[in-house]
């Protein structure tokens, strides 16, 4: 791992066994990260993006040690954490906001008194724009936007260096959604910390991630800094998603790929189809796509896309 | 908490408490139950006739103002012994429930949390003692070992935690993948710690009503072994007994029968409205 | 035989709900319409009403603390002045919703082809309570049952008749709650969130889908949503909802170019966009409590525009142009 890089996986692989139960056959495995290798800088923060299947969630609980990978590795500096999409059901609706920072606090600093604790905890509070009142309340008297705020303050309580952000706005309205991620940018250059964003919303990640990585089915497909990635999305399955967001206006609509609507679902991920595990819904698929898998290709500095239109040569 | 705050939370528990009446009934029944019989020696008529007590020249009274309840057969009033055989009742719910209720939740947690051979020993054993009939299993060990309240008691109990496991286990799965609970274990909490101050909290609710239901079926139960004349010595008052004993004299001296019986009944009824009530607050799905 | 110019007009909807503390003024006279044909849609953020406005149409608000004023009226009829009976002739049948997240909105125990089957068949059978429907009356509805899977061009039928929702992805889910909604061969479909439970590739190919069928039929839409993107690309005229009441309204076009309202205004600008640097500061404070509600203008107190009136004098929808009307001090 170079000395500078905060977090680098090589490799990574996770799959999930299937048991029994209604699914025939001889069991199998469900292959939720099929080899992912990526690294962080510090003060960066890294944008995965993907739909359902994509393995994006996986990975985010991966690095943070809920999940054991299968194999590959992971190395990091330092302490990671993480804050979950739903506000609603990251925090234990039965504690107050109070109790529930407290825990993080008094697992990392043992021999805290009860004065301390209860000035670190409203200093937390502070860092995340809520009075220290809050410490009181229980998270069903707050809206979805302060309760976000409270699960960023877990997060920081433990002093990481690295923050897993699965989703962190899904769930909230619009208007919250700018603020909250005004937050977790101030936080970033205030703490120096870096983050794994995971989330669905190319809009977001053009506005916050440094470097953006598409994902399908377990697997990267595109990596790149943002700039250049939405400005030259290389792979298919990258431009349906950017022909895919509905924007607000005219001007955006001009920057979006030409529309183009994908055949199909994505398949399950029982079933990952053969060679380019998109070959089956790719408007343009060759014959070639469904026998192999493509490798990866770098086509421009940092810009990386595993795709047989973009073959070693770099040219199309 | 704050003291306005445990204010305003009560009396927001309050008001959808009181949006059924029948639950302020239950309520009401079950505290002057417990009041009364707590309190039994300084608040019935004639306290002396709960214990070895005979006044031949006032038996088989019926109810007037000297006696609500009239007399029984050996002259005691049986207002004051059907107050007094609360006691029994009330001491044999406290004293199962007291014992299966920690047992049994302390190893649905155990058994939903850890998962693997152990829950599946615990919850096969459930499954077994689960199929027994409490009634006649009640009745069976009462007979073997003896009219023997304490052990009467006892047996129930080690029937009885097998629904709080069950209970509770099923609480703890689904739980259990809550991302609150992840939140938890990526913090390096203890498993003690997740178990019993995240998991739990969030079984509380289902707990306590569950706890107030079987209240009333242990009472239920109770009643039917002293009415077999089993787990209780004369001249000791309980219901059941009292029932029974009445029973003889029909159908001419009714009271004997009926208002013990009744009492039974009110407290039945009270503590399951007050469960009802209790459940519709607390937001369980029971 | 009434004479009406909207298909459904809704006047002056107040709904108020009782609650620990007092009365909660959920919708504060709301006005809205939709005419033959139409695609509507109501955008707003959480808690401004949307979802209750549907639930009064369709008549699924709670019975027990909640009051209703005002009217909506359908083909010129009063439905809340109906009686349950009547009133299920037209909600549900000619006035359908599609629920939000397909993965519930689904009976797990029945196969996708026995609940079209008791719908369809309940409109074969004249739509009359405690029929019984006999062998021919349900081949006859597995029969159209097929057809409007077709149309929603789900692939191979008969296979998602014998199948239950657990067997089926979430867009095809999606596609068979479209199918039971058009087996009613509705004049109008509300659509509460259509595709936000889905991936945003699925969710593309499903309004694409609704826009055709809509077209097609001639059906109505009314959609609700939050997504500020999906109701500029599929609907011809958009309220804004905050608070419980209408804000602006507008054909669609003109309300992307040029809102008025400030809510509008700090809506769009809060969307992170695909050009331009810098992130929006969002909208400053909270949606207020409904049990205190104050005399002006709901939003003044977030409003970075509002003007010394506006904490008093609520104001009065304005005409701007023909069809774009707004409520606010500032504007007209």
């Amino acid at each position: 791992m170079n000395s500078g890089e905060v977090l680098t996986v090589d490799n990574l692989v996770k799959y999930f066994p299937i048991k029994g139960g209604f699914l025939r056959g001889s069991g199998g495995q469900v292959r939720a990260v099929d080899g992912v290798s990526f690294s962080v800088q510090p003060c960066q923060v890294f944008g995965l993006v993907g739909e359902s299947g994509s393995g994006k969630s996986t990975i985010g609980r991966l690095l943070v040690g809920l999940y054991q990978p299968t194999s590959g590795s992971i190395t990091y500096q330092g302490k990671m954490q993480m804050v979950f999409q739903n506000p609603g059901s990251s925090l234990n609706p039965r504690r107050t906001v109070g109790k529930t920072l407290e825990l993080p606090l008094r697992l990392h600093h043992r021999g805290l008194t009860r004065k301390q604790c209860r000035q670190r905890v409203a200093e937390l509070l502070a860092q995340v724009e809520l009075d220290a009142e809050y410490a009181n309340k229980l998270p069903r008297s707050l809206s979805g936007g302060q309760k976000q705020r409270v699960a960023i303050a877990r997060a920081l309580a433990s002093d990481p260096k690295f923050i897993v952000l699965d989703e962190p706005t899904s769930a909230l309205d619009v208007s919250v959604q700018a603020k909250i991620i005004k937050l977790i940018l101030e936080l970033k250059d205030q703490l120096n910390l870096s983050y794994l964003l995971i989330s669905h919303d190319l809009s977001l990640m053009r506005n916050v991630a440094d470097v953006t990585a598409v994902m399908y089915l377990g697997k990267i497909v595109e990596i790149a800094p943002t700039a250049e990635l939405f400005a030259n999305p290389a792979h298919p399955y990258t431009q349906v998603l950017l022909a895919s967001i509905p924007v607000v206006s005219v001007e955006e609509e001009a920057l979006k790929p030409t529309k183009r609507l994908v055949e199909g679902e994505i398949p399950s991920p029982l079933q990952i189809p053969q060679g380019c595990s998109f070959h089956t819904r790719c408007p343009e698929a060759m014959e070639l796509c469904a026998r192999v898998a493509p490798e990866d290709s770098e086509i421009k500095p940092g810009h990386r896309v595993a795709c047989h239109l973009h073959g070693r040569k770099g040219e199309r | 908490m704050k003291i306005a705050d445990i204010r305003l939370k009560l009396s927001q528990y309050w008001y959808r408490f009181s949006q059924n009446k029948a639950s302020i009934a239950g309520l009401l029944i079950t505290v002057a139950i417990v009041v009364l019989t707590i309190f039994a020696p300084h608040l019935t008529p004639y306290p002396e006739h709960s214990g070895a007590f005979v006044d031949f020249r006032n038996t088989f009274q019926p109810p007037s103002s000297d006696n609500w309840f009239g007399t029984d057969q050996v002259g005691r009033d049986i207002f004051t012994r059907s107050i007094f055989g609360y006691r029994f009742s009330l001491i044999m719910a406290g004293t199962v429930l007291g014992i299966a209720v920690p047992l049994g939740v302390v190893l649905g947690l155990v058994s939903g949390y850890f998962g693997g051979w152990l829950e599946s020993l615990i919850m096969r054993l459930t499954d077994i003692v689960l199929a027994l009939p409490p009634l006649a299993m009640a009745i069976a060990v009462s007979a073997v070992l003896g009219s023997d309240l304490g052990n009467t008691m006892i047996a129930l109990a080690m029937i009885w935690w097998t629904w709080y496991a069950r209970l509770v286990h099923g609480m703890v799965v689904s739980v259990r993948n809550e991302e609150y609970v992840e939140a938890a274990q990526i913090m390096g909490a203890s498993r003690f710690h997740i178990m019993f101050r995240e998991i739990l909290p969030n079984c509380a609710p289902a707990i306590l009503v569950k706890t107030t239901l079987d209240a009333a079926f242990v009472i239920e139960l109770s009643a039917g072994l002293s009415f077999l004349g089993l787990g209780v010595r004369p001249p000791e008052p309980a219901l059941g007994t009292m029932v029974a004993e009445g029973a003889r004299y029909l159908p001419g001296n009714w009271w004997m029968t009926v208002f013990p019986a009744l009492a039974i009944l009110v407290l039945i009824f009270g503590l399951n409205w007050l469960a009802d009530g209790l459940r519709d607050v607390l937001d369980v799905d029971l | 035989m009434l004479t009406y110019n909207q298909l459904l007009e809704i006047k002056d909807l107040t709904v108020d709900f009782s609650r620990f503390g007092g009365k909660a003024r959920v919708l504060n006279r709301v006005n809205l319409h939709v005419a033959k044909g139409e695609k509507v849609g109501v955008v707003g953020e959480t808690g401004c009403g949307k979802s209750v406005t549907m639930k009064a149409v369709m008549n699924l608000l709670p019975t027990k603390r909640v009051f209703v004023g005002g009217s909506i009226f359908y083909k010129g009829q009063d439905l809340l002045t109906l009686d349950r009976f009547a009133r299920r002739q037209i909600t549900g049948k000619e006035v359908v919703m599609i629920f939000q997240d397909p993965m519930t909105s689904l009976n797990p125990v029945f196969t996708i082809g026995q609940q079209m089957e008791d719908i369809l068949g309940y409109n074969l059978a004249g739509a009359q309570r405690g029929v019984r429907l006999s062998k021919k009356l349900r081949a006859e509805a597995r029969q159209q049952a097929e057809r409007f899977l077709a149309a929603v061009k789900l692939a191979d039928p008969e296979r998602i008749l014998h199948s239950y929702p657990f067997q089926l992805s979430g867009g095809m889910r999606q596609r068979v709650l479209i199918a039971m909604a058009l087996a009613n061969q509705p004049e109008l479909i509300i659509a509460d969130e259509p595709g936000t439970a889905l991936d945003v590739t699925t969710q593309a190919q499903i309004l694409d889908l609704m826009d055709q069928l809509v077209r097609q039929e001639g059906i109505a839409l009314l959609m609700i949503t939050h997504n500020l993107g999906v109701v500029r690309e599929t609907t011809d005229r958009v309220y804004v909802m905050y608070a419980g009441t209408v804000v602006e309204t507008a054909e669609t076009g003109q309300l992307f170019a040029e809102p008025l309202h400030p809510y509008t205004k700090g809506l769009l600008d809060s969307v992170p966009k695909l050009h331009g640097q810098g992130l929006s500061e969002g909208i400053e404070g909270s949606v207020p409590d409904y049990l205190q509600m104050k005399p002006g203008c709901r939003f003044f107190p977030r409003c970075p525009q509002a003007l010394a009136k506006c904490e008093y004098e609520p104001p009065m929808p304005r005409s701007i142009s023909e069809n774009h009307m707004v409520s606010c001090h500032l504007v007209g």
